[in-house]
């Protein structure tokens, strides 16, 4: 197993690469000059070549794009176009608070789907199933941003419970913290849930009908034992794969919730590095999303053996 | 494992479609929406608020929700809204724009102009002090020049012009220009890369980069406290500000700093900014839809403000493209559209947020002229004229396609209503979005589109003379399209060669004259903008560049 691991944190080097490279070369090639975003459309174009200049814009691509590497390969991504600031430090400011928005959606995600799910296989065809399997496709069906913007009217602007929107470091405020970061979570937390629940009933379906769940019960077991100890651990594989897709997929939702929640995080970072074609921002965020999301995925195949023993890497 | 590099690829594969996905989000046409219709029932008229019942108190927060992050706060660089707005508390110049667009003296407390109208001498005033406790000089001033001068965006207007400059005493500066220039003044007290005055001992040493946080010294009424420009620029009152005699007057005359600290925070998402407004989070939010304006006039915590003048809402042409190119097309346009409707689906159906009118230059504006023979020409609604102009041009049912950047509703509500127009007139047509970098990349593209949208804003009101940077031969502005006008050329340089008001006033028509033949664009009408904030929020007043000296909070 710790060969396997390590032959997986291996493979993560090339795929990186390949990942910046790709992503390096795209972005470059989307149409929109960060000068003329800066200086505006009437500066005189001598301007703007200095600027180009300054900011190493006028460089060949493939020039462009090999400096870029030699500086990443040294831990250097660069510096904001527009913010002036390191990307490392830009991220390792704004990470965290994407971090803890992900963690507490998939906290919503889990903590709501997998019980609904459950819920919904044990009452199969009756109206707890129904109800449960209904609200989950509406919420599913519901776009995050609508559901994110009646959120803040419902319980920001109506009732007055929660904030609209902002941020306050767990060390500074515990409370506020939470409170900020409720109907971000939620907003974002409740679309996946409907996705687990739906898996979560259909992979306990398949195993509540099986033999030894009959012999489990047969022995007597109390049903929540035959529920959560006999089927749940056996229909964990489907389950476990959906939510580390939902890991993956909550920190590409971050970029809707904190822009709409107005949250300092990298989701909004790199909508509006990408708005301004802020190049060194995009490529250092997205290699960064795509680390956290390949680690993300090595941890889901090794929580596979844990639920299966029967599989294994070799 | 057998399956691990296939596990890796498909997860590295699934990532990049993701990128993919965002990227393209960003830059690929989408099949537009149906164009909105107007609303029957308009929204009331909106005003600034009403004259101070009480006493202006001093003291509190100003929480400002604005819709975008300033790309930086070097003013002598930056040509961006976001950056005047914010900059226009720190800075000052020699002169200032007043509340009717005339020059009005801030640094400088007066100036000589020599009988051949080529040296302006600026007597300054003494004890202004620096945010850092220095009093300002005339060192202060040729240094700030010197650097001007290397880095800002607009030195074009003063190459050719400014021949010399120096310090004669402590409290003076003398400029010495090639030719006498009606639009000197102007030129320096453009709001954005304006010419501000900053201490000489920063500015010492620096060559063409952008300042940083720490050097960015001013003599306005606020200092920076707090520069994280995605989260909060935070400013607060300095203290050893000398308020000027008289009232508030553009970015001249009374600046009073009545909030201890005014806190800039982007907020991009429009429905969030609302939210905010309404929960008490911000005070003053910018750029608020025209269909929100009855709902916070109807409210008793909030008020919306108009800023007008603002824009003149601008269709750009690609003049390298056959039918957008000739200008019997662009006059089929002009003859047969109706700008009301055009205007209506750019403000979202509000009428009290636009104005019609015949001149290039807003009522309000001194560059303001009534023209008898535009009047003739704008917003005809004639579409057997513009048939028959259609005609002319060859026009024979080709797809004309309309590049406009979906981000701003403005544009995107104009140029769905100039679709509907140009269906009526027989004009084949379809709407490709795009964000707003790539919208300007594509005016910079000679094939795959006739004709965008935009909204301009500062050299057409402040200082025409800036014109030529959009429009003249030379401009590199990519709105210009491939348009090159030797007849506009002259009139513009007719235009700089004025040496008095009155000459440059009679310039102007030149030039609107040119613009009228050619059409090297078609301005559909003034556009205005509209902000809202808390109704304990007193004496705020729209104008050009978003202000909050004088602005007060009532208990």
């Amino acid at each position: 197993m710790s060969h396997y691991v390590m032959r997986r944190l291996l493979l993560l080097i090339p795929t990186l690469l390949v990942v910046a490279l790709l992503v390096s070369l795209l972005i470059r090639l989307v149409p929109g000059d960060p000068v003329m975003l800066m200086l505006g459309m009437d500066a005189s174009g001598e301007s703007m070549q200095a600027m180009r200049a300054q900011l190493g814009l006028d460089r060949p691509l493939i020039q462009w794009v090999a400096e870029w590497f030699g500086r990443a390969l040294r831990g250097d991504l660069g510096k904001s176009l527009f913010l002036g600031q390191p990307v490392v430090a830009l991220i390792a400011e704004r990470y965290p608070v994407t971090i803890s928005v992900a963690a507490l959606a998939l906290i919503v995600a889990v903590g709501v789907g997998v019980p609904a799910g459950i819920i919904a296989a044990v009452n199969q065809g009756r109206l707890l199933d129904w109800i449960a399997m209904v609200l989950a496709l509406v919420v599913l069906s519901m776009p995050g941003f609508w559901l994110a913007l009646n959120l803040i009217f419902l319980f920001g602007v109506r009732l007055s419970w929660l904030p609209i929107g902002g941020y306050v470091p767990l060390t500074e405020n515990p409370v506020a913290f939470f409170k900020h970061l409720l109907l971000p979570c939620v907003s974002l937390g409740l679309g996946f849930a409907a996705l687990i629940a739906r898996t979560t009933r259909s992979s306990m379906l398949e195993v509540l009908h099986m033999d030894y769940v009959r012999t489990a019960r047969a022995k007597g077991l109390r049903e929540h034992v035959v529920i959560v100890g006999h089927a749940l651990r056996n229909a964990l594989i489907p389950i476990i794969t959906v939510v580390g897709l939902a890991t993956g997929a909550l920190l590409g939702g971050s970029v809707v919730v904190e822009t709409v929640y107005n949250l300092p995080g990298v989701g909004r970072l790199i909508v509006e590095a990408v708005k301004r074609r802020d190049y060194a921002v995009v490529q250092g965020v997205i290699l960064t999303i795509t680390l956290t999301y390949l680690l993300v995925n090595l941890i889901v195949d090794v929580l596979y053996v844990w639920a299966d023993p029967r599989i294994r890497y070799e | 494992m057998s399956a691990n590099s296939k596990s890796t690829l498909v997860h590295c594969l699934s990532v990049l479609s993701t990128i993919a996905f965002v990227l393209s989000a960003c830059v690929a046409p989408a099949a537009p929406p149906p164009a909105a219709k107007p609303s029957q029932a308009p929204a009331a008229t909106t005003a600034p608020s009403a004259p101070p019942a009480a006493k202006p108190v001093y003291g509190g927060v100003l929480k400002v929700a604005a819709d975008s992050v300033p790309p930086n706060l070097d003013g002598q660089i930056a040509t961006s809204i976001a950056t005047g707005q914010i900059v226009a508390h720190i800075f000052e110049s020699l002169v200032e724009f007043g509340e009717n667009f005339d020059v009005t003296p801030m640094l400088a407390e007066s100036w000589d102009i020599s009988q051949d109208g080529k040296t302006y001498t600026f007597h300054l005033r003494k004890g202004r002090k620096f945010h850092n406790g220095k009093e300002m000089t005339s060192k202060d001033v040729i240094a700030s020049l010197d650097r001007y001068l290397r880095v800002s965006s607009r030195k074009n207007q003063f190459e050719g012009v400014l021949t010399a400059y120096e310090a004669t005493d402590d409290y003076t500066v003398v400029m010495r220009l090639a030719r006498p220039s009606a639009a000197w003044l102007s030129t320096l007290a453009l709001p954005t890369s304006a010419v501000h005055i900053l201490p000489k001992e920063i500015l010492e040493g620096k060559g063409k980069e952008t300042l940083e946080a720490k050097d960015l010294v001013g003599t306005g009424p606020y200092q920076l406290v707090e520069y994280k420009p995605d989260q909060v620029i935070r400013l607060k009152r300095f203290q050893d500000y000398q308020p000027l005699p008289g009232e508030r007057n553009g970015l001249g005359g009374a600046k009073i700093a009545y909030f201890d600290e005014i806190q800039f925070i982007p907020v991009t998402e429009v429905g969030a900014r609302l939210a905010g407004l309404e929960t008490g989070t911000y005070d003053w939010i910018q750029s608020v839809p025209g269909k929100e304006v009855d709902r916070i006039q109807k409210s008793s915590t909030m008020a919306a403000g108009v800023v007008r003048p603002k824009w003149g809402f601008t269709l750009v042409f690609n003049h390298a493209e056959k039918f957008s190119g000739d200008v019997k097309f662009r006059q089929a346009i002009l003859a047969g559209v109706d700008m009301e409707a055009i205007a209506l689906a750019s403000t979202g159906g509000n009428r009290n947020l636009f104005s019609l009118d015949t001149s290039l230059w807003p009522q309000e504006s001194i560059w303001y002229f009534e023209d008898a023979g535009a009047a003739k020409l704008y917003n005809q609604k004639n579409i057997d004229k513009a048939k028959q102009l259609l005609k002319e041009a060859g026009y024979n049912g080709e797809e004309i396609v309309l590049a406009v950047a979906k981000e701003y509703d403005h544009d995107y509500g104009g140029i769905m209503g100039l679709s509907d127009q140009l269906r009526k007139l027989g004009v084949n047509n379809k709407v490709e979005t795009y964000d707003w970098p790539s919208t300007m990349a594509k005016w910079q593209q000679k094939t795959g589109w006739q004709i965008s949208a935009t909204r301009m804003a500062t050299p057409n009101l402040l200082n025409p003379n800036n014109w030529s940077a959009y429009w003249g031969s030379k401009a590199t502005s990519p709105s210009r399209a491939f348009y090159a006008s030797a007849k506009m050329d002259s009139a513009f340089d007719k235009l700089d060669a004025a040496t008095t008001l009155a000459e440059r006033k009679e310039s102007l028509k030149g030039v609107q004259q040119v613009y009228y033949d050619e059409l090297p664009y078609i301005q559909t009408h003034q556009l205005y903008d509209v902000v809202a904030y808390r109704s304990n929020i007193k004496d705020y007043k729209g104008w050009y560049t978003n202000r909050f000296f004088g602005v007060w909070r009532q208990p």
